[in-house]
């Protein structure tokens, strides 16, 4: 999946016209040199500029829009802060781009009830940001919090590490507004959570960008918890830190997060952060514990043991805020270090059952020999959920074929061992060849059905997540002629 | 479909006993004419088949405790019992996950779960007489979703057969998964009307280290409301806050014209220092309940259907948290003026309460319902009316939603079972 150059369809000027006439000269860009911003998101392996980008400053603003694109039958891809990883904002088959960057209001905080009406523009940690003052916090926490959306986390289910103890997105949102694809608004779920009839809320979410465009979405929001203790496990080898994960799931312990990281990921950010952690780590394990004072404190006790007795050199505990703050970085930034590693780098998602941890990463260490490929590792051990990073450098074409091989024969293990391809960054373009890996044509027809419901024309984000048995014919020749 | 003068009547090759009318579906207010009795996933796919194929309905059953929600099906020619689907498949105590086919019941899945030291996170009512199938379709909960949330908190998986016949995989058995559309939720309270759940994934966890009760009286259902927002505000960390009507406190041995329970679960330390918390901020008014933990959180759950038997409007309000106390208090003063007799539970810090009104002559029922329903609307929250008595089951709707949302659910539901075979009728907006 190589850079494709830019949409081949092109957008009438009237059409561009009306759409300057609802979100204004400052809510348009049709400039390439400005489009090709958008040309990808953090899947750099596939490129293409939208023709236009509309960024609408208001529900009804996406509305008039979307109303627009209907009429004149031009497919959009929904974008937010383009952090996604498996190419959801590529827009493949369609030439307009309808980006969230303008919808930045909290529109209400409800303290009594801790839920939070946010626009979806609004950046993740905002959330949590604006709600601290009254002791709450916005529980999903991607590592890429600081840039990434709650439009882009609803549409893409994103988990983080905390998502162990207090679950991934679709736990903490209870209601969205969604405008569908010819414009007209609904509300799903709402301010509680038993609303009757299907969770088309629970549906729609997780339904990366295919469903309509979500304006608005209320979140509840989780208390501060009372304690917080956060730790760092050293140990010789992978193999020794999952023994210390299991053990502590075993122990019947539900850490706040449970976080690896592999002696190449250790050594990068030791040199970018500065931690302290050893050099020469085989892996570290954090674990962070929370909740009642008393509780946590027999907690970290038990996990210490726990660490100590599957082998590991250190235990640190962070004595104070500053230094959970330094680990936390060195986790959600680990990211970023990789770039000191190697130019490009593109990462997997699979999940396994959480005892199959150990056998996924030999398994990841025998794919990295045989494709001649360096991987690190940094991932959510607690949920069995693996980001093997995969180095290499884009201008070398054997290497990027070795890297798109190299991650299929990750995900197949996944599935081998009984898991998933995608633990939360979802399918996208990426991942669609793997689908067929854990569902029968059955069930893959279903979901295309289901998505129909809500875009019965394929007209949002098409050509995502679903093989497509006519995808050659959609993409070279579309079923229903797009004026250009 | 029943094999003319054979001894065994069947359907699709399966076995079907005759329905009483006292039997599972007796609730529903509808009698088939035979309850085929499924033993795998392939019956039920024979089963299902054969009912579309003759154009008729069939309504998937459990134990049937659950059957009085939503509207009584249109039709039901024939009854499905998933009881026979009944083995817990894999429990994988490390990886905190059970796969359980549908027939199982939460009495018997505790048990297989408590062998390696773990539950489930849900307590509805009648656990003995609640399957996993009729627990997802009901969406059934109880106290404990105050700290553990719903059924689709804990659902990773499900293995359906859809009305068509077909089967279908949703999700996985792993905890984090995000491949494709979640189509496990909308199962989950989907009364039967789209599919029959054949086997279930669910998240499980550690069974709590230790566990205790506390009791504090108090004048009215509202005020104990109001005192389990104020303790759940000042962060005591409950497993579950229950305000519990007069009839209830005195089953429970408490003292009073009602009561907040309060459970605590979790690690020893936790569990004791909560305790001296609560006693403190109560007073000295919370205190230990002398019986089992277990005994008062089975007769907690069961608050919900005090006397099932009785032709009583049963309802579940959802409002925002804060708003609770003060509708109930409403509410309250509503029934009174309609010389109605309603008895008040309700999971108290999270906004949720069942009001179960006395079976009564005339239209003064009908009345109030449609005030809870109009109430609690205009506070942004809903009501779900669980269990209709007869009289009104023709003209009261149970579900109250209508709108563009309903002409989605109507195509969610013909990609499922386009011939409606499946409880025609029971859901929302007739579907
Ligand atoms: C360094 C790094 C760390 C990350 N860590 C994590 C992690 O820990 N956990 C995790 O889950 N993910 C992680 N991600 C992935 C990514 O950040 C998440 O998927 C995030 O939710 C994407 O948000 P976004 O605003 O960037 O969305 P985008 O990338 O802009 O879009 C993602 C998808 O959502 C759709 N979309 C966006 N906004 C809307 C909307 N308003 N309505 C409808 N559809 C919409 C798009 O069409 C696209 O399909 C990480 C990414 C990076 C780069």
């Amino acid at each position: 999946m190589s850079a494709t150059g830019t949409a081949t369809a092109a957008i009438s000027d009237t059409l561009i016209d009306e759409i300057r006439g609802v979100v204004g000269a400052e809510g348009l860009i049709t400039d390439p040199a400005a489009t090709r911003v958008y040309e990808c998101d953090g899947f750099v392996l596939a490129r293409k500029s939208p023709q236009l980008v509309v960024l609408p400053a208001s529900r009804e603003e996406v509305a008039a829009t979307l109303r627009l694109l209907w009429q004149a039958e031009v497919p959009f891809v929904p974008r937010g802060a383009g952090t996604g990883l498996s190419g959801g904002c590529l827009p493949l088959q369609a030439p307009v781009m309808v980006g969230t960057s303008r919808l930045r209001r909290i529109r209400e905080v409800d303290v009594a009830n801790r839920r939070a009406v946010v626009e979806a523009g609004v950046v993740n940690l905002h959330v949590t940001r604006a709600v601290a003052e009254h002791g709450l916090l916005y529980a999903p926490d991607p590592s890429s919090q600081g840039a990434c959306t709650v439009g882009g986390n609803v549409a893409e289910n994103s988990g983080g590490p905390h998502t162990l103890k207090y679950g991934v997105t679709t736990n903490h949102v209870l209601g969205i507004e969604l405008v569908l694809p010819d414009g007209r608004v609904v509300e799903l779920g709402g301010v509680v959570d038993d609303v009757p009839g299907y969770d088309l809320r629970g549906f729609a979410i997780g339904g990366e960008g295919t469903v309509g465009l979500v304006t608005a979405a209320t979140l509840r929001l989780v208390p501060v918890p009372a304690a917080v203790r956060t730790m760092m496990a050293v140990f010789g080898s992978v193999d020794d830190a999952c023994r210390a994960v299991s053990a502590i799931i075993a122990a019947g312990v539900i850490p706040a997060a449970l976080e690896l990281m592999d002696r190449l990921i250790v050594q990068a950010v030791e040199d970018a952060y500065g931690f302290g952690f050893p050099t020469g780590a085989g892996a570290v394990l954090i674990v962070e514990l929370d909740g009642l004072a008393d509780g946590v404190a027999e907690q970290v006790e038990a996990v210490e043991a726990l660490c100590r007795e599957s082998s590991a050199d250190e235990v640190r505990v962070a004595r104070d805020e500053a230094e959970r703050a330094a680990l936390w970085k060195s986790r959600k930034k680990a990211f970023g270090a990789v770039g000191r590693l190697a130019p490009n780098y593109c990462t997997q998602d699979g999940v396994v059952p959480r005892g199959s941890v150990p056998e996924i990463l030999r398994r990841i260490s025998a794919v990295a020999e045989r494709q001649r490929l360096r991987i690190a590792n940094v991932f959510h051990a607690g949920d069995g959920n693996i980001h093997p990073i995969i180095l290499f450098d884009e201008r070398d074409e054997d290497e990027v074929r070795r890297v798109l091989d190299a991650g299929r024969e990750i995900l197949e293990a996944c599935v081998d061992l009984g898991g998933s391809v995608t633990g939360e960054h979802g399918i996208g373009v990426e991942k669609i060849e793997q689908m067929p890996l854990i569902f029968s044509p059955t069930d893959l027809r279903v979901m295309a059905e289901l998505r129909a419901v809500f875009d019965p024309l394929s007209r949002c984000n098409p050509g995502k997540i679903l093989p497509t048995p006519g995808a050659c014919v959609e993409l070279g020749a579309p079923r229903r002629q797009v004026p250009l | 479909m029943t094999a003319a003068g054979s001894a065994e009547p069947q359907l699709g090759g399966v076995k079907t006993v005759a329905s009483d009318a006292q039997g599972p579906l007796g609730a529903s207010g509808v009698t088939p004419s035979a309850t085929a009795v499924v033993e795998s996933a392939d019956d039920v796919v024979e089963v299902v088949r054969a009912a579309g194929a003759a154009g008729a309905a069939l309504v998937a059953t459990g134990c049937g405790a659950r059957m009085s929600v939503g509207w009584p099906p249109a039709r039901c020619d024939y009854a499905l019992s998933t009881r026979r689907l009944d083995r817990v498949l894999e429990h994988r105590a490390e990886d905190l996950t059970v796969t359980v086919e549908a027939g199982v019941t939460l009495d018997e899945l505790d048990r297989a779960l408590a062998e390696r030291g773990q539950c489930l996170p849900f307590d509805p009512a009648e656990p003995d007489r609640t399957t996993i199938g009729g627990l997802i379709a009901a969406d059934a909960c109880g106290p404990l979703r105050h700290s553990t949330g719903k059924v689709r908190d804990s659902l990773l998986g499900l293995d359906v057969v859809m009305g068509s016949g077909e089967r279908l995989r949703a999700g996985g058995k792993v905890v984090k998964n995000v491949a494709g559309y979640d189509i496990g939720k909308l199962l989950v309270g989907s009364v039967g009307t789209l599919g029959v759940v054949v086997s279930a994934t669910f998240k499980t966890r550690p069974r709590p280290q230790r566990e205790t009760i506390l009791a504090w009286p108090q004048a009215t259902v509202a005020a104990a409301i109001e005192a389990a927002f104020e303790l759940d505000r000042a962060g005591v960390g409950a497993a579950f806050l229950e305000a519990v009507p007069a009839a209830r406190s005195e089953a429970l041995g408490i003292d009073g014209a009602a009561a907040l329970v309060v459970g605590l679960q979790g690690f020893a330390a936790d569990v004791s220092a909560q305790s001296r918390r609560l006693e403190e901020l109560s007073r000295g008014q919370a205190k230990e309940v002398a019986s089992a933990a277990q005994l008062v959180a089975t007769a907690l759950r069961d608050c919900a259907v005090l006397e099932p038997e009785r032709d009583s409007l049963r309802s579940r309000v959802a409002l925002p948290p804060s708003e609770l106390a003060g509708w109930v208090d409403r509410a309250v003063g509503e029934a009174g003026t309609r010389g109605l007799a309603i008895e008040v539970c309700a999971h108290a810090a999270i906004g949720v309460a069942r009001i179960q009104v006395a079976p009564a002559e005339g239209a003064a029922t009908g009345l109030l319902a449609e005030w809870m329903r109009s109430s609690a609307r205009a506070l942004g929250g809903w009501v779900i009316h669980e269990s209709v008595p007869a009289a009104l089951r023709r003209d009261l709707d149970p579900w109250g939603q209508s709108g563009v949302v309903v002409e989605l659910m109507r195509g969610v539901k013909r990609v499922f079972d386009p011939e409606g075979v499946l409880s025609p009728g029971r859901f929302v907006g007739g579907i």
